[in-house]
């Protein structure tokens, strides 16, 4: 239960030795009932010492320990980098999962989707064009870029016809994780239930070769699968006739898919975080935290990732699952460690700058931010990066770096059918097939960025009921975008998206 | 049977100094052969090699003028060489730093070859004229892609020397290392494409708290904001459809500035080619390879500059190319970038060492050596003057080396940011790569590749392979039309069908976190 004093300016709990500032506070003002003095000026969302914190000291925020003091700070100082840090090792961070109570079947959330032939259900009905390599890129886009707004018009169930355009596919390891995981993201998108149909253009000699690939992610060429080789046909200039042959032949099959009404029970989200500040931890997570479990309590599907991020508060994660899921994390959690090692990135505790700028000092700081996105639902499965969520339900992780374009087309090719992100400072991300809905930290972010930004969690300082209120709305808003209503970044992106399979191996 | 004088050379004849020439098809014993002045003393299967001359026992045996083995036994005119006479195993991959230098004989000054190029304040001179939007990071790509790909023709029909407004789009820039190499090369590559002799004016996109920090970045890279370098924040603009019209009106806003600039006659020693292979085949090395070095060789001796790359591919070779390095230093640098690739790639699937398969037996290469040389030979025969890392400045003339990964976008990159003004790409399967702001000619190995995708080749270096022209007369032939291409007078084909927006790939030897 947080306890807001002098509500709108500090919050903390119980045994805190710090609170954050909910806005803007001018040196010399008065912050607390008991008189502490603000010794400067504290910008929104820092951290001011509450009472006099000796160097080496624990410093608590919102109920959790963020870091030690690395030099004495008088009460009413600014708490951030310069005098807090994680410099020593951290004690195991656990939590007991609460088990949800199901929400009745016929009080489920409902929403319009499109029903695929395998029982999944989609947000948007897209054509795809995607490449096995970065040598068919420009042949592929010219191929999608035909078909704009006008051209469609026609086709009123079509969403829009997307180039899925990477860098890699070629000059790669011909075998293990790094092919693997690119043709796993490739099929994700080729099989995803957003994907009526799609061309697979290929130049003809990469090592993700064309044939291998459909072998192994056992996709068959036929009505709504279609590939085209530069090589074969004659180049770029008959490559992208070819290509746009295939898609005019999809077009009018594409545009017969019809909405039905159905349940939360076929909703995948991608729960994302493009930045964070102060106040995320105390607005935008737990709003999201709060969707989350209203999704997974209807019988959907939440995808957590952006492994990094947890930043220390692994454990708590952890602690929701069972001990075979539980390996399979700790797996994960044991390849970061390996690949972080001797890199000067967050992952050795240097936060994004924008994180630093609003206030976030320690990297664990951040993790425990985050912890309340998570929701309360048990672990229920973990995937690896663009596994294909196979029969998961439930509260699922997927391994992903944080970086947005990349985490999300893992997500999407994992099975995501909406994306659902949490920002701080704005994020230009418009993802496709799976459309954003975005959520600000504060209400002047959501006013500056209006034109990009679905709602705004600034009003959750104001407490529990708040939090409820906003978790409900967003709710709504998500069922009402998940039904083809077009969320503010899927307008501005204008049909176009990154599409970035993580890059893990070498180049040669 | 003996076909007397056959009226098509059966043999191709990869260099003026060797003393073996490979068949171009299966040649039966007894066949005279006029170049050459011998007769076939046996049957020669296709890329199989004979005798040019009598070569002693012991003596070096030459192809693309570089010591591939020594001779078994007395080897009279004639005599089909492969395994059974040549002592492969005898050469020793000696580094010997600059034993084969030779210093270049340079074409005087004034009778040098000239192209129509666009001469810069700074003295350097570009082949191409174009407007540039980059982004610090990958978030950003859709908003600069728009921006750019917004200028239709009708937009810069009023801007008769704009080439283009070409997006550089790449994945990389927010989530990965604060410092060190991956930051440094990222920053390089960027930098390279801004300050690049083509590149006319340009705009940079940040969405705001990158890694790859917009200030930084130009402050790392001694650049600094202008009338032809604009920069914009996307959190400022109020969403991406206001970003794009912002980008759109300062893009426009120095169009006409870029365009103001004129070609004039330009010695060709301003032309800095960087040269590829991608799809190649067994052709390759017969045909698009060496007659791409003879003309680099005619490009070096008229004072420009040659970028061979691609070091995953030239394992095998690296010490033909620092015994003709010009300083022991040079030398040194190559095998440093070697030893790093090793590590590198270690326990990777990547087959950098290069496998001589039994197919490549078949076809008349021996070892590692033999094979891989086809390859090198695209820089031809000078010294080497410089070795650089990827996207480093290239400043010296001549023939020089830059570290690459051998996958095409990302080494093509690496080159330009370099300051290559044009792009030499031989193939055999057939690579449809094209690049921005440096055009890329794309050689064609084999004629029924050619004759299939003629959309997208430049030249038919098959005709060596068919017996119609030589590697000295397709060499010239190559080294003629790069002049045209640089002048801007003959686009190439890869410009023609709109490649180059989507290749711009800075190598990425970091993490994603």
């Amino acid at each position: 239960m947080s306890v807001a004093l002098d509500t709108p300016t500090l919050s903390l709990r119980d045994g805190d030795t710090v609170a954050v500032a909910l806005r803007a506070l001018s040196a010399g003002e008065q912050i607390t009932a008991a008189g502490l003095v603000a010794a400067s000026d504290i910008p929104e969302g820092y951290k001011v010492a509450l009472a006099d914190i000796a160097a080496g000291d624990p410093v608590r925020k919102n109920g959790h320990l963020v870091g030690w003091a690395t030099a004495p700070i008088p009460a009413g100082h600014v708490v951030h980098t310069e005098n807090l840090a994680v410099d020593r090792a951290l004690p195991a961070i656990t939590r007991d999962t609460r088990a949800l109570s199901a929400v009745p079947a016929a009080h489920r959330g409902r929403f319009s989707g499109f029903r695929r032939a395998d029982g999944r259900v989609g947000t948007r009905n897209i054509i795809a064009v995607l490449i096995v390599g970065n040598c068919a890129a420009t042949a592929a886009r010219q191929a999608a870029d035909l078909f704009d707004e006008d051209m469609l018009a026609a086709y009123p169930n079509v969403d829009a016809v997307v180039p899925f355009i990477h860098a890699i596919g070629c000059g790669m390891e011909m075998t293990g994780e790094p092919m693997n995981l690119l043709r796993r993201t490739l099929s994700g998108y080729v099989r995803h239930p957003n994907v009526f149909g799609a061309v697979v253009m290929a130049l003809g000699c990469e090592r993700n070769n064309l044939g291998v690939f459909l072998e192994q992610e056992k996709l068959a060429v036929g009505d709504r699968l279609r590939t085209v080789t530069l090589q074969e046909v004659g180049g770029v200039a008959r490559a992208v006739e070819t290509a746009r042959g295939h898609i005019e032949a999809m077009l009018p099959e594409a545009d017969k898919c019809a909405r039905e009404v159905v349940g939360v029970e076929n909703l995948v989200v991608g729960l994302q975080t493009s930045t964070t500040d102060g106040l995320s931890g105390l607005t935008v997570n737990p709003v999201l935290g709060r969707v989350n479990d209203l999704i997974v309590a209807s019988g959907g599907t939440v995808i957590l990732s952006e492994t990094p991020e947890l930043g220390g508060c692994e454990g708590a994660l952890r602690d929701r699952a069972d001990s075979a899921t539980a390996a399979a994390f700790d797996t994960i959690l044991a390849e970061w460690e390996d690949r972080g090692r001797g890199r000067d990135t967050a992952l050795a505790g240097r936060l994004p700058r924008s994180a630093s700028e609003h206030g976030v000092t320690t990297r664990l700081e951040r993790g425990f931010d985050a912890l309340a996105k998570h929701g309360s639902a048990p672990l229920s499965a973990v995937r690896r990066y663009a596994e294909p969520l196979g029969g998961a339900r439930g509260l699922v992780f997927m391994d992903s770096p944080d970086f947005d374009p990349v985490s999300i087309t893992g997500q999407i090719a994992t099975g995501a059918t909406m994306i659902l992100m949490g920002t701080a400072t704005g994020s230009v991300a418009g993802t496709m097939p799976s459309p954003t809905l975005k959520l600000t930290s504060t209400s002047d972010l959501f006013r500056r960025r209006a034109a990009e930004m679905d709602v705004d969690c600034g009003p959750a300082l104001a407490g529990p009921d708040a939090v409820e209120e906003i978790a409900q709305a967003v709710f709504a808003a998500l069922l009402d975008a998940a039904s083809g209503t077009q969320t503010k970044s899927e307008y501005e992106t204008m049909r176009e998206t990154e599409f970035v399979p993580w890059s893990i191996g070498v180049l040669a | 049977m003996t076909i007397a004088n056959t009226p098509v050379n059966p043999f191709i004849r990869l260099d003026p100094l060797d003393n073996v020439v490979v068949a171009r098809i299966p040649v039966p014993a007894g066949t005279n052969v006029p170049s050459e002045g011998v007769v076939t003393r046996q049957d020669v299967p296709a890329g199989h090699k004979i005798a040019a001359r009598e070569i002693q026992a012991g003596e070096p045996v030459l192809k693309y003028n570089t010591v591939i083995g020594y001779a078994a036994e007395l080897l009279p005119p004639g005599t089909w060489m492969h395994s059974h006479n040549i002592r492969f195993d005898e050469v020793v991959k000696d580094y010997a730093f600059g034993s084969r230098y030779e210093p270049t004989q340079f074409v005087p000054a004034a009778e040098r070859a000239t192209f129509d190029g666009i001469r810069r304040e700074d003295g350097r001179v570009a082949t191409r004229n174009v407007v540039g939007v980059f982004v610090v990071s990958a978030a950003s790509g859709t908003v600069a892609r728009k921006i750019a790909t917004s200028f239709k023709d009708a937009d810069l029909a009023a801007y008769p020397m704009i080439d283009g407004v070409v997006p550089y789009v790449h994945e990389q820039g927010d989530g990965m290392e604060w410092t060190g190499e991956p930051m440094d090369l990222l920053r390089r590559t960027i930098g390279g494409y801004l300050k690049h002799p083509n590149s006319a004016a340009a705009l940079v996109i940040a969405q705001g708290g990158e890694v790859n920090d917009l200030d930084a970045l130009l402050a790392d890279q001694g650049l600094e904001r202008g009338p032809r370098l604009k920069t914009m924040l996307i959190s400022e603009t109020g969403g991406l459809r206001a970003a794009v019209a912002e980008g759109r009106r300062l893009v426009a806003e120095m169009l006409p500035l870029a365009n103001d600039c004129h070609r004039e006659p330009c010695s060709a020693e301003h032309i800095t080619v960087g040269l590829q292979c991608g799809g190649s085949d067994g052709f390759s090395g017969l045909s698009a390879n060496p007659a791409l070095g003879a003309a680099m060789d005619i490009l070096v001796r008229n004072g420009g500059t040659a970028i061979l790359s691609e070091t995953s591919e030239i394992f095998g070779v690296e010490h033909t190319l620092t015994q003709r390095a010009v300083t022991a230093e040079v030398g040194q640098k190559l095998v440093d970038r070697m030893n790093w690739w090793l590590e590198y790639n270690s326990g990777k699937d990547t087959q950098i060492n290069g496998r001589v398969s039994p197919g490549n037996n078949a076809g008349g290469l021996a070892n590692v050596l033999e094979k891989s040389l086809g390859g090198a030979k695209k820089g031809g025969n000078t010294g080497l003057m410089g070795v650089y890392k990827y996207a480093e400045p290239v400043d010296a003339k001549g023939f020089v080396f830059m570290d690459t990964p051998g996958y095409d976008p990302a080494a093509a990159t690496g080159q330009i940011a370099g300051g290559a003004t044009m792009v030499c790409f031989t193939t055999g399967r057939g690579s449809c790569f094209g690049s921005m702001p440096a055009p890329t000619m794309k050689l064609a190995s084999n004629t029924p590749m050619y004759e299939r995708m003629r959309a997208d080749m430049d030249v038919n270096c098959g005709r060596i392979i068919d017996g119609e022209a030589t590697v000295a007369e397709l060499g010239r032939e190559i080294f003629d039309q790069l002049l045209e291409h640089a002048s801007g007078r003959l686009r190439t084909k890869s410009e023609l069908s709109g490649m180059g927006n989507d290749e711009f790939m800075p190598w990425p030897i970091g993490i994603v976190c």
